[in-house]
C-alpha cells in the first residue's frame, strides 16, 4: 500500500456497558444493559425451542406466526392496536434453536410492553379462526420463498450437509402445515414457552437495576414446567460421500453454487484463526474470492463466505451466484482459492488486515442498541456473554500466519466439503462433470 | 471558508450540527457525537438516475461502482482493504436525486478516511478495462436482484414507467443491458466533470470527534480539490397523468401474482407542508396488524399475503424530489386478481377521505413514526445518513430533530385530505404475473 495514506489513532476499547442481571423465581434469566443515545429500549426474549419431533418446525414457524393473534380480552387487532399506541414493535420468529421475541419501544413505555408481553406468553389464545388464516397465509410464503434460487439453495446445502439432523429443516414443509390446529400451538405452548431456560434481554435508555425489578414485577406470573432440555445432536463432523447435487430450476439466468463444511464454535481455542481464514478467503470484500470472481473476471457481484453458529454445531458457508454460462469456471476459482488456503500461509498483510477487520467491526457491532441486543442474545444462546467479546481482539492478536496453515489443512481443503448448485441444469450439468460425478435433482 | 454555527433542539434526537463550506464549494456537515467510539463519513453527490442521459440508462449507479475502482494514489481495490483494515465497513448506493458512498470505522480511522473519500473526489481512475469489468458486474447485480429472483424489485424499476413520461422519471434506473454494454469510458469522464465536481456534493461526518479537528482534516484533504462549477439541476417536474395508466409485467420465477399503484404527491420540498400528511397517510394504511389496508387486504377479504404502502419509490420520503409517488403493493394470495385489490384499495381510501381517521389512529402513528425515525438515527451511520439526506435535498439537517414535531402537527383533516386525492382516476398501475404458460414474452411493460 501506498505511504501518503494517513496512520490510524489507537483503536478505541470497548468499554463494558453498565449492566444488572438476574435469575427470577420463575427461571427467567433477565440481562438489563443501559445504552442511552436516544430515548429507546430493545427487548430480546429468547425462548430455547428446538426438537428433533417430525413436524416440529412447522408447529414452531405456525406457533411464531399466531403467538401475538390474540390474548384474553383482545383479538390480533386489539393486540396490534396496544403495540402501536407504544410506538412500538412486537414481533417473533424461530429457527431450529429458538423462539425470538423482539421489540422496540420509546423508554418511557417499556412497562407497559412489558405488561403486554406477559399478557402474550401466560395467556396467548391461538384462536382457531386466526391459525386457519394463517396456514394459509404460511403455505403462501413458504412457496414465494422457495421460489427464490437463494431460498432453494440454502435448503439443498442445508440438508446435503445434515442429512436427518433437525437443522435440515430451517423451512417447513407445506403438508405439516396443513395438519397444525389451535389445540397442538396451545400444547407446544404450554410445554415450550416458559421461563426456565429462558433470556430477557433489555438494551436502551433504562437504569439497569429498575429494568431488572421492572421485568420481576411483570413477569412473574410467567410460570410453567419446562419439559426435559432437548438438546440436538451435533452437526456432523464431516460431509457426506458421493455426487454432489445439481438443483434444477428451469429459466435459471444464473447459478447461485453454495459450498459448505464443519466449522469451529466461538468458544473453540482454534476458532479466532478460522475466522480469519475466513475471512481471507471470503468473508469480506478485500477478500480472495471478490478479488478473485469479482474483481477479476466479473463472474457475480456479492460473493461471501461465513461461518454460521447454532446451538448443534457451527458450519462453513461459502456463497456465489452467477451468470450460467460461467457455472464451472466459477466453482473451480472457488475450490483453488480454498486449495491455496490449506496449502499455503497467508500473507502478513492479509492476515492484518483481516485481523483489524474482525476486532473493528466486532466492537462496532456492539456500538447500536439493536446490534448489542441481539450479540447478547447469540451469545448466550451458546453459553458466551459480553466477556467473550471483550477478549475476542486478543485472541485474534495471537493467531498466526503458520495457525491459519495448520487450521486450513483440516478445515477448508476442497476434500473436506461439499457444493451444491442450483441452476439451469440443461446449461450448467455437462460443464459441472469436471468436477466429479454430479447428481441432478 | 465559510462557518456557520447552528444548533438544533436537543429533543428528541440529539443532532448539533456545525457547517462550513471550502473553498473549493464542497459542502461540509459535522455532527460530533461522543457517546460511542464510531466515526461516520458520507459523501453525496447531487446526482441521481434521474438525470442520466436518454439512452444511457443505468449510468449513474454503473459509474458508482466505477468510483471503486481506484483513484490517483490508490490502486484498484485499495479503498475497500484501506477501511476494512481499518476495521471498518463501507459501500455506495444510487438513488433517484442523489448518490452516495459512506464508510463507517473505529474513530481512530477519521482521517484516513477523509483521505481516501478526497482521493477519489480528485481523480478516480476511469479506464476502459474497468469499466468492461464492472458493467460485467452490474449484470450480474441486476440478474442476481431483478431477473433471476421473483418480484425483483417490483415495483421501483416499472412503476415509474407509468406514472412519468419523460425519460428522466420514467426509466428504469437499473438500466438495459444495451445501454450498459455501450457505455464508454468518454462518457464516464464526462459524467464525472460535470457533476462529481465538490461544488456538487456534500461531506457529512458523524461521531466521535471534537469539531474544530474535523474540519482542520477536511480541509486538509479536500481543499485542494479544484473547483468546478455545480450544475443547475433540472426542473423535472411533468403534468400529472390526466387518466389511469396501467402496465404488465411477466415474472417467471413468481409463484404468485402481486400489483403495484403509485399516485402523484405534492412536491417533498416546496410543498413540505402538504406532503407530510402523506407520511401519515401510508402508516394508517399499513403500519402494523391493525392497520387499515392489512386488516381488510391480508386479515379480513385475505386478498393479498402482504400489502405495502409507502411514500417515495424507493420508500424515501426525506431524500427524495419531486416529482415523486405515493406507492401501495400487495402481494396476492391465490385466486385473486389485481381488481380485486385495487377496488379494496380504492374503498380503504375512500373510507378514510370521507370518515377521516380517528384521534387515536392520528396519535398512535405520529407516536409510531418518532419511534422509527429514533431507530433509524441511533446508529452513528444511520443518523450521519440521514442528517446528509436532509441537508442536501431540504438544506435542513436540523429536521431530523424537528421531525417529530412537525409531524405532531399534522392534523387528521390534512391525513384525510391526502387519501382523497388517492383515486382510481390519476393512478399508475402495474401488474406482475407469474409467466403465462403460453411462452409469453418476460417483462413487457
Amino acid at each position: 500500500m501506498t505511504t501518503v495514506v494517513p496512520e490510524l489513532g489507537r483503536q478505541p476499547e470497548i468499554v463494558p456497558p453498565e449492566t444488572a442481571q438476574s435469575v427470577l423465581a420463575n427461571g427467567l434469566r433477565v440481562v438489563a444493559v443501559r445504552s442511552s443515545r436516544v430515548p429507546l429500549v430493545e427487548l430480546r426474549l429468547r425462548v430455547p425451542f428446538s426438537s428433533a419431533e417430525p413436524g416440529h418446525s412447522a408447529r414452531a414457524w405456525l406457533l411464531a406466526e399466531t403467538l401475538l393473534s390474540g390474548v384474553p380480552g383482545h383479538d390480533r387487532m386489539g393486540v396490534a392496536e396496544r403495540v402501536m399506541d407504544l410506538g412500538g414493535t412486537l414481533t417473533a420468529e424461530v429457527d431450529p434453536d429458538q423462539l425470538l421475541v423482539s421489540g422496540t419501544v420509546l423508554a418511557w413505555y417499556l412497562d407497559d410492553l412489558l405488561a403486554l408481553l406477559a399478557e402474550v406468553l401466560t395467556g396467548a389464545r391461538y384462536p382457531e379462526e386466526e391459525i386457519a388464516a394463517e396456514r394459509i397465509r404460511l403455505v403462501s410464503r413458504l412457496t414465494a420463498a422457495r421460489s427464490q434460487a437463494s431460498v432453494r439453495a440454502r435448503e439443498a446445502l442445508r440438508s446435503h450437509l445434515f442429512g436427518e439432523h433437525p437443522y435440515s429443516h430451517s423451512l417447513p414443509e407445506v403438508d405439516d402445515v396443513q395438519e397444525i390446529d389451535a389445540a397442538d400451538l396451545r400444547a407446544m405452548h404450554a410445554r415450550r414457552v416458559v421461563p426456565a431456560g429462558s433470556l430477557l434481554v433489555l438494551v436502551g435508555d433504562i437504569e439497569p437495576d429498575r429494568a431488572v425489578a421492572a421485568c420481576e414485577h411483570a413477569l412473574a406470573g410467567w410460570r410453567g414446567t419446562p419439559d426435559p432440555v432437548v438438546v440436538l445432536p451435533e452437526l456432523p463432523g464431516s460431509v457426506p460421500l458421493g455426487p454432489s447435487l445439481l438443483y434444477h430450476r428451469p429459466g435459471s439466468v444464473q447459478s447461485s453454487i453454495r459450498i459448505g463444511g464443519p466449522a469451529l464454535r466461538r468458544d473453540d481455542p482454534r476458532y479466532a484463526a478460522l475466522q480469519l481464514a475466513n475471512l481471507i478467503y471470503g468473508g469480506y470484500f478485500s477478500g480472495r474470492m471478490v478479488e478473485n470472481i469479482r474483481e477479476d473476471k466479473g463472474y457475480t457481484y456479492s460473493p461471501r463466505s461465513r461461518i454460521e453458529h447454532g446451538g448443534a454445531g457451527s458450519t462453513l458457508v461459502v456463497e456465489a451466484d452467477v451468470a450460467t454460462e460461467v457455472t464451472a469456471p466459477a466453482l473451480l476459482e472457488l475450490w483453488y482459492e480454498l486449495g491455496r488456503l490449506s496449502t499455503l500461509r497467508p500473507s502478513d498483510e492479509e492476515l492484518a488486515n483481516a485481523r483489524q477487520f474482525a476486532s473493528g467491526t466486532l466492537a462496532m457491532s456492539v456500538a447500536t442498541m439493536a446490534g448489542l441486543a441481539t450479540t447478547l442474545v447469540n451469545l448466550a444462546a451458546v453459553g458466551l456473554d459480553l466477556t467473550w467479546v471483550r477478549e475476542h481482539p486478543r485472541r485474534l492478536a495471537e493467531v498466526t500466519a503458520r495457525g491459519i496453515y495448520d487450521l486450513g489443512v483440516h478445515l477448508l481443503a476442497p476434500k473436506l466439503l461439499v457444493a451444491v448448485v442450483v441452476g439451469d441444469a440443461t446449461q450448467c450439468a455437462e460443464p459441472l462433470q469436471a468436477f466429479g460425478p454430479w447428481t441432478v435433482v | 471558508m465559510t462557518i456557520i454555527d447552528t444548533t438544533s433542539p436537543g429533543v428528541p434526537v440529539p443532532t448539533q450540527v456545525r457547517r462550513a463550506v471550502l473553498d473549493n464549494g464542497l459542502r461540509v456537515l459535522l455532527a460530533p457525537d461522543r457517546s460511542v467510539p464510531v466515526v461516520a463519513v458520507e459523501v453525496c453527490y447531487d446526482v441521481g438516475m434521474r438525470s442520466e442521459p436518454a439512452g444511457r440508462s443505468g449510468f449513474a449507479h454503473l459509474f458508482e461502482h466505477l468510483m471503486f475502482q481506484g483513484s490517483e494514489h490508490l490502486p484498484k481495490l485499495d479503498h475497500c482493504r484501506y477501511v476494512q483494515s481499518a476495521g471498518g465497513m463501507f459501500n455506495g448506493s444510487t438513488h433517484m436525486d442523489y448518490t452516495r458512498y459512506f464508510d463507517v470505522l473505529p474513530s481512530n480511522a477519521l482521517e484516513r478516511t477523509l483521505f481516501l473519500e478526497a482521493d477519489r473526489m480528485r481523480a478516480p481512475a476511469l479506464d476502459e478495462e474497468n469499466l468492461r469489468l464492472q458493467v460485467d458486474v452490474v449484470k450480474e447485480e441486476i440478474l442476481v436482484n431483478v431477473r433471476n429472483k421473483p418480484y425483483g424489485c417490483f415495483p421501483w424499476l416499472t412503476l415509474p414507467g407509468v406514472l412519468f413520461e419523460s425519460f428522466a422519471n420514467a426509466h428504469d434506473g437499473y438500466g438495459s443491458f444495451a445501454d450498459l454494454e455501450s457505455a464508454t469510458i468518454g462518457e464516464a469522464r464526462e459524467f464525472f466533470d460535470r457533476y462529481y465536481a465538490p461544488a456538487n456534493a456534500l461531506l457529512c461526518v458523524g461521531g466521535n470527534f471534537a469539531a474544530d479537528d474535523a474540519l482542520a482534516l477536511v480541509e486538509r484533504h479536500f481543499g485542494d480539490i479544484p473547483h468546478r462549477p455545480a450544475p443547475v439541476r433540472p426542473d423535472f417536474s411533468e403534468p400529472p397523468p390526466a387518466r389511469e395508466r396501467r402496465a404488465v409485467v411477466v415474472d417467471r420465477h413468481a409463484p404468485l401474482p402481486a400489483v403495484a399503484a403509485g399516485w402523484r404527491v405534492p412536491d417533498p420540498i416546496r410543498d413540505w407542508d402538504d406532503y407530510l400528511p402523506y407520511l401519515l397517510l401510508a402508516e394508517v394504511m399499513v403500519d402494523g396488524a391493525a392497520s387499515r389496508l392489512r386488516r381488510r387486504l391480508t386479515h379480513v377479504d385475505r386478498l393479498t399475503t402482504s400489502v405495502r404502502c409507502y411514500l417515495g419509490f424507493l420508500g424515501d420520503p426525506f431524500d427524495v424530489g419531486h416529482p415523486t409517488a405515493f406507492v401501495v403493493t400487495a402481494r396476492q394470495a391465490p385466486g385473486t386478481t389485481a381488481d380485486d385489490v385495487l377496488r379494496a384499495v380504492d374503498d380503504e381510501f375512500a373510507t378514510v377521505a370521507r370518515d377521516g381517521i380517528t384521534e387515536r389512529e392520528l396519535r398512535r402513528v405520529v407516536t409510531r413514526l418518532t419511534t422509527q425515525i429514533l431507530v433509524a438515527s441511533e446508529p452513528v451511520l444511520g443518523r450521519t445518513q440521514l442528517l446528509a439526506a436532509l441537508e442536501l435535498r431540504h438544506g435542513r439537517a436540523e429536521l431530523l430533530a424537528e421531525l417529530p414535531g412537525l409531524l405532531d402537527r399534522v392534523d387528521a383533516e390534512q391525513v384525510r385530505a391526502a387519501a382523497a386525492t388517492i383515486t382510481p382516476d390519476s393512478r399508475g398501475v402495474v401488474e406482475l404475473r407469474p409467466r403465462d404458460r403460453a411462452g409469453e414474452q418476460e417483462r413487457v411493460a
